[in-house]
């Protein structure tokens, strides 16, 4: 999907975002300012805003003098986490599969092409977008603007200690295929069992992750 | 002036704002403007704006280049669509609640019921949107989950305005006080099935209730 970015501040928001939803800046680490401004070439005052930003949405905080910190999610955030995150996104899919267009089919078609594409050439920074835009396209069908952005937040939230390695991408796509199968049949219970095996495994993935690199200080991150 | 106190001060701004806004003190379509705000509120410009800002990003105003911000005005569709998603989240935090309520939080529902039982039995109306909310609280906070109950929170400030308006009716509130009785019930019988007739009996009916209350409105406006 093409995002406008009507002002700088809005591309640096954008672009520290993805990094720490990327996992590129894990949990933890320290965001300074002068350092970010440098690196994308542009004035203090746009990174200071796009930091603050951050700081609101709650994906950093600060500490007096210091700067900036990734927020880091503990073991227990993470599961109730994803299990609110299961909860709802289950209402969302009952209440989308009543709603969903032709049209919308055609999006998910599309968006799981793109994910091959991206899977294949590795292009990690797509396989992030494709999967926000993938259940983007399934909470817009639910026709509920407050169901939307309930989604919308909790999905922002579980993605931002995801390193996504190309093991997880490929899953991911084979079960957004079966979720998309799961709508094209127009049943329910199958919607819910695409749903709850798609999130389960992610979450899977994600706690191995996490635990694997609490547990080893020479972690490589990048 | 420092970030951390230019924060806390938007961050107060911002919440009286916003429970002026939730409350219906200041009505949707209402202009506000930085200027005037940071007046009003004797603060600077800078904390004044940051707040609006906030409130722009909730959705709660919208800005309009050049003018300010004007406080959003709910569609009737939009109101529906309010209400039918707290519906859906409300079964979810019930069913969630039903696994980890104490003894103790059954026991604050009771004395949550006799409270509005005698609040009903001596006309003093004026307390039952505290004690609705404060019941409906007790659940969220039994769903141990901190991603919910947020959720939960911001779906109970956003329809407070309507709850308000509707709660005084004393029909409305002797119904309200049944159908909490009827929940407490279904806890105490620690029955899911119940929970979710009983929820879903409860805010369709504060549904319809709503949709009189706007009627009434509309038609007394001409």
């Amino acid at each position: 999907m093409d995002r406008k970015h009507n002002s700088v501040a809005e591309r640096i928001h954008h672009e520290i975002r993805m990094d720490i939803i990327s996992g590129k800046f894990a949990g933890g680490s320290r965001l300074a300012e002068s350092t970010l401004a440098k690196e994308k070439s542009v004035s203090r005052t746009w990174v200071r805003e796009a930091l603050r930003q951050l700081v609101k949405e709650d994906l950093l905080y600060t500490i007096p003098r210091a700067g900036y910190v990734v927020k880091e999610l503990s073991e227990q955030d993470i599961i109730d986490l994803f299990k609110t995150r299961e909860a709802i996104e289950l209402v969302a899919g009952q209440i989308a599969i009543k709603n969903i267009s032709d049209a919308e089919f055609k999006l998910l078609e599309n968006n799981l092409h793109k994910t091959k594409a991206a899977i294949n050439v590795g292009a990690m920074e797509s396989m992030i977008e494709l999967d926000i835009d993938f259940h983007t396209i399934i909470y817009k069908a639910t026709r509920s603007k407050y169901l939307y952005r309930i989604c919308m937040t909790l999905s922002d939230y579980t993605r931002r200690s995801v390193i996504i390695v190309p093991k997880v991408a490929k899953r991911a796509r084979r079960d957004h295929r079966g979720i998309y199968d799961a709508f094209k049949s127009r049943d329910p219970t199958n919607v819910k069992e695409a749903i709850r095996i798609h999130l389960k495994v992610v979450k899977e993935d994600i706690l191995e992750h996490l635990i694997k690199i609490r547990n080893d200080p020479f972690f490589d991150r990048s | 002036m420092n970030l951390t106190t230019i924060d806390s001060i938007s961050q107060q701004i911002y919440k009286e704002l916003r429970m002026e806004i939730l409350t219906g003190k200041i009505t949707g379509g209402t202009r506000l403007a930085e200027s005037t705000l940071a007046k009003e509120k004797g603060v600077s410009r800078t904390p004044a704006r940051e707040a609006l800002q906030q409130l722009a990003k909730e959705e709660l105003l919208h800005a309009i280049p050049r003018a300010g911000y004007v406080v959003q005005e709910l569609s009737e569709r939009d109101i529906m669509d309010l209400f039918e998603t707290r519906l859906s989240i409300e079964i979810v935090a019930g069913q969630t609640a039903l696994e980890n309520i104490s003894d103790a939080e059954i026991v604050q529902l009771k004395d949550n019921l006799v409270k509005t039982k005698a609040a009903i039995e001596s006309d003093s109306l004026e307390n039952m949107i505290d004690l609705d909310t404060e019941f409906h609280d007790i659940i969220y906070k039994a769903t141990r989950s901190k991603y919910l109950y947020r959720i939960c929170m911001t779906l109970s400030d956003y329809t407070l305005k309507f709850r308000q308006s509707v709660i005084i009716i004393p029909e409305v509130a002797r119904r309200a006080e049944k159908d909490h009785l009827v929940i407490y019930n279904a806890f105490k019988s620690r029955d899911s099935k119940k929970i979710e007739a009983a929820i879903k009996s409860h805010l369709g009916v504060i549904i319809t209730d709503i949709l009189a209350y706007l009627a009434k409105l509309r038609h007394e406006s001409f």
